[in-house]
């Protein structure tokens, strides 16, 4: 497909459309914006949290460097690929009869997908780590365990945290997504406004989704520089 | 005893394949009438935890206190859950103290591992090795990353553990004039096979001939410096074969 010439010809629409009807800014609705940014603030720290903490042990399994048996490094292998390869968006949606509409939906499909997108990350960074360490526990008389717990968990510490936040931030704008199917939060709400042609009131709300955003990359930079 | 070798002649794989971190293809390594090749995994956990073991580049744990690198030498001893949550018994924190003075690191005990020098680190790791009260001590090019007065410093304080509690110690080294210094056996390792075992008065210039074979391009560069042929004869390649047959004994 080509790129006709004169593609961004109406690239003035949008910015008139913007500078007509997305200002002044309405803020009549904060408090409900707010805590509609706070629900989706909870979704996105459960859903990733809790999919950190299934993945981190099952990451271990994946690894080629610590597994003890192949079959089962290909089995967690595939389990990881099987949840990362489908989308959010299809989970939410298979998850609405069992679950209802809610936040519930997104929360089980943020986890299974960043089980997949956390185990794979993790399980890489343990086949990165340093041998010397692991091999240090081993000459002691360490265990299997005990060379994941002292000779690799250390050293991997502060990646795992920087792809937790970044995760975060994606998990963040996806359940901005997810509230076009009833997943609450600032989505929803942006989505409702917007539909109602509100833009007065959505140009406040992508403010505070912005202002999310930079808050947890400022948090996720302070956490890292004091675990560093 | 220091063996002696060329980069990837075997050393680090002879030394690794006495506590097993290295599985040896065929033969059988005998520890205190023990053969360590034929123990199951508990068994060589507990044998490893009497073996002590120093890297050339410390294999310090990373991220994590002088104090806690230490007494990680005492895992195969301490109780399981012990050393999983990391709350250490009485006795080992104390034995942990001893070690670390006996190295003179007591006062860094807080520190973290990555502010420490190359010396203080290999005294960490000799630290960690006391913890295990080993009987045997191996070390893999212990002092390769060091400087030259910390290198002697690390070698008199490994010579005095052997001297004065009778520890077997087994070095890989890169120094001949440091093995000759301090070992009281020399095991020369050319190409995968022993090509020497004797002490530091035997081991000649013919013999680290054996035991420093020159590379082809070594080879050929010295033909084109001196047009003549390599001073070391194809005889000097060939291996001992009495030591190969009665194998290696500590």
């Amino acid at each position: 497909m080509s790129l006709k010439e004169g593609s961004f010809g109406d690239l003035g629409n949008t910015f008139r459309f913007i500078a007509e009807h997305w200002f002044p800014m309405d803020l009549t609705d904060w408090r409900a914006a707010l805590k509609a940014m706070i629900d989706t603030l909870e979704i996105a720290v459960f859903s990733t949290l809790a999919a950190l903490l299934i993945a981190f042990p099952l990451s271990f399994l994946a690894a080629r460097n610590w597994v003890p048996y192949r079959w089962l490094y290909d089995f967690t292998r595939f389990l990881f690929n099987l949840f990362r390869s489908v989308p959010e968006l299809v989970l939410a949606l298979v998850f609405i009869p069992t679950l209802g509409l809610g936040p519930m939906p997104a929360v089980m499909a943020l986890i299974i997908h960043n089980i997949g997108v956390f185990g794979k990350l993790i399980s890489e960074t343990i086949e990165a780590t340093d041998d010397g360490p692991q091999e240090a526990v081993k000459a002691v008389g360490g265990t299997r365990l005990l060379v994941a717990l002292y000779g690799i968990i250390p050293q991997m510490l502060p990646l795992v945290l920087s792809q937790y936040f970044y995760r975060l931030e994606v998990a963040i704008r996806t359940t901005l997504i997810l509230g076009i199917v009833g997943a609450g939060g600032i989505g929803q709400m942006l989505y409702n406004d917007f539909k109602q042609f509100m833009y007065q009131k959505v140009t406040f709300e992508v403010l505070l989704i912005m202002a999310l955003i930079t808050a947890v990359d400022y948090l996720g930079a302070l956490i890292r520089k004091r675990v560093m | 005893m220091a063996v002696l070798g060329r980069s990837g002649a075997g050393k680090s794989t002879l030394i690794r394949c006495i506590n097993r971190i290295v599985e040896p293809d065929e033969g059988e390594i005998v520890w205190n009438d023990r053969s360590i090749t034929g123990m199951n995994p508990q068994q060589l956990r507990s044998i490893r935890g009497e073996i002590g073991m120093v890297f050339q580049h410390f294999n310090l744990l990373p991220r994590l206190s002088v104090w806690t690198n230490v007494i990680a030498g005492r895992f195969a001893r301490m109780h399981r859950l012990r050393s999983l949550v990391g709350v250490f018994s009485k006795e080992d924190r104390m034995h942990a103290l001893s070690a670390l003075r006996e190295v003179g690191l007591e006062a860094l005990a807080r520190r973290r591992v990555e502010e420490l020098s190359g010396g203080q680190k290999q005294r960490v790791a000799i630290a960690r090795v006391l913890m295990q009260q080993p009987t045997l001590l191996l070390g893999d090019e212990p002092i390769s990353s060091l400087d030259a007065v910390t290198a002697k410093r690390v070698m008199t304080f490994i010579a005095a553990l052997h001297r004065e509690r009778g520890m077997t110690v087994v070095l890989n080294l890169h120094d001949v004039a440091m093995a000759r210094a301090y070992a009281t056996r020399i095991i020369g390792v050319t190409a995968g096979r022993i090509t020497f075992d004797g002490t530091p008065e035997q081991l000649g210039d013919k013999e680290l001939r054996i035991i420093y074979p020159p590379d082809e391009e070594d080879a050929i560069s010295s033909k084109n410096i001196e047009g003549n042929d390599s001073r070391v004869s194809s005889k000097s390649h060939q291996v001992d074969e009495s030591i190969q047959q009665r194998g290696l004994r500590l």
